[in-house]
């Protein structure tokens, strides 16, 4: 039950809206670090990547900015129900929130130190992974920011999309190190299949922002039986038959 | 938990006068549990709790229907001793209220005017025990003829308790109990409570929603002579079903 009327005290409203506000204000941040990292991959700009770099710091304020304001409202307040639901759950949110900004730092590094990707497929498919979680992440801001069940489970739902994707990359990079490659083109390979892996992570996470909100609005922790599982398992199925 | 039913009611209205305090309330209450009553201020917690043990009987304008029942006897059947019934059914108050005589003779109380001892060496027995089981016995043990008026808040209230269990009751009513006490007595009746637990069946109503939580194994929220929700206290702290009882909870009730 997540129907908001005002508190008593008028107050505590104020204090958990500063909360909600600076969630949202950090997540927006990290979209934004996708969008640069997306710019880093197709066109290797240094500029970019030093933005990202520049952006970091900011994320792992607002992460502490959060928790002390998580820590007064309980220490205060003694919130329950649909209210300890939000506190706790932001707390939880911006630290996959600040995961996420690692990553997106992480990549960028790692792609900033390669002259350039060798394959225009395989920066085409890079560029197709990321383009998937820059997807997920906007509709899981949105889902949050909106209280949006169906939204966030939407989310639970396609991160499956993302791990096949990473799959066939995977693959793809795979063979091309299975081939006849010299030792810097190995290394390249290999920075990109971390680069990749880090991506798939990242849709891991944005999925556990999704699942956090499905128990803000319902109060019970996401059946992934019912909402990933099938899928997860005809994947698994799908692989195991090729 | 034992998940025994001790304590049925059942299509329970309260009337004042023309004025209905009680709406068709239905509550099930189990043996050795702690269940909470909240809700704020006139929403019927305290008349509620009195029809438990018949106080009610004493307010002339108070006319009952629906049932109680107690082991599945219906404790307003005329058959029913409302002494007796008071005895089985104990009750403490918000404000501490010791007789005016020494600590020992507010616990031996209940038990003389009911006939239960033969001795004095048996009276002596059950006094003791009952301060023992309040968890005063140590703090009074060499002044037991002492004024009981004279003791701490705190330490009357839980004197109390010790002249309630005297009876040997099945089920203790607590009407806000710590409402009159500080942070260190207040904990020491919830530590009580836990303890008692053991053995008798506990219905407490209280205004503090955080000791609610702490105590109780089930919780209850009436509104306005209505039980909106029961169940399980954590349930009902941490995802209630009612809107009601929600915005009450959380300090949204205007």
């Amino acid at each position: 039950m997540t129907d908001y009327r005002e508190h008593i005290v008028k107050s505590f409203d104020d204090e958990i809206a500063n909360v909600i506000h600076l969630v949202t204000q950090m997540a927006t941040l990290v979209e934004e670090q996708y969008k640069l990292l997306y710019h880093v991959v197709d066109t290797g700009s240094p500029a970019t990547t030093e933005d990202i770099l520049e952006n970091e710091p900011k994320l792992d304020n607002y992460d502490a900015e959060i928790r002390d304001a998580v820590i007064t409202l309980i220490t205060l307040r003694s919130p329950v129900a649909v209210d300890l639901r939000d506190i706790l759950t932001s707390l939880r949110i911006s630290t996959d929130l600040e995961r996420l900004g690692d990553y997106a730092k992480n990549i960028a590094m790692r792609v900033a130190t390669l002259e350039e990707i060798p394959e225009t497929s395989v920066k085409n498919d890079i560029l197709r992974l990321l383009n998937l979680v820059q997807v997920q992440l906007k509709k899981v801001i949105d889902a949050y920011v909106s209280k949006d069940l169906t939204k966030a489970k939407e989310v639970i739902k396609n991160d499956v999309e993302i791990d096949k994707t990473y799959n066939a990359i995977y693959e793809k990079i795979v063979d091309l190190i299975k081939g006849k490659v010299s030792k810097l083109r190995l290394l390249t390979y290999t920075k990109l299949l971390f680069a990749i892996k880090t991506l798939e992570r990242a849709g891991d996470h944005i999925e556990n922002v999704a699942e956090e909100i499905h128990f803000i609005v319902t109060g019970e922790h996401v059946d992934l039986k019912d909402e990933k599982k099938d899928s997860k398992l005809e994947h698994a199925i799908e692989e195991s038959n090729k | 938990m034992t998940e025994q039913l001790k304590l049925s009611i059942k299509n329970l209205n309260v009337f004042y006068g023309d004025k209905q305090a009680l709406y068709n309330i239905n509550l099930n209450i189990m043996e050795k549990e702690v269940t909470s009553l909240i809700g704020p201020s006139g929403c019927g917690k305290s008349t509620l709790l009195k029809c438990i043990n018949r106080m009610n009987d004493l307010v002339e304008i108070c006319k009952t229907d629906g049932q109680v029942l107690l082991d599945s006897k219906d404790i307003n059947d005329a058959s029913q001793d409302p002494v007796l019934l008071r005895m089985k059914v104990g009750m403490v108050f918000q404000k501490p209220n010791p007789f005016p005589k020494s600590i020992y003779d507010n616990v031996a109380f209940g038990p003389t005017l009911h006939g239960m001892t033969n001795s004095k060496e048996e009276l002596d027995h059950v006094v003791i025990e009952s301060l023992s089981k309040s968890g005063l016995y140590d703090e009074v043990k060499d002044r037991l003829f002492d004024p009981g008026t004279g003791l701490s808040g705190g330490q009357q209230q839980r004197l109390c308790i010790a002249r309630a269990l005297a009876v040997n009751p099945e089920i203790l009513l607590m009407d806000e109990p710590c409402s009159a006490l500080d942070p260190i007595a207040t904990a020491k009746i919830e530590d009580l409570i836990a303890e008692l637990k053991e053995q008798y069946t506990i219905v407490i109503v209280t205004h503090s929603m955080q000791q609610a939580a702490r105590v109780s194994d089930r919780t209850a929220y009436m509104h306005m002579g209505e039980l909106i929700e029961s169940g399980l206290t954590k349930t009902i702290f941490s995802n209630p079903q009612h809107q009601k009882t929600q915005d009450y909870i959380t300090g949204r009730i205007g």
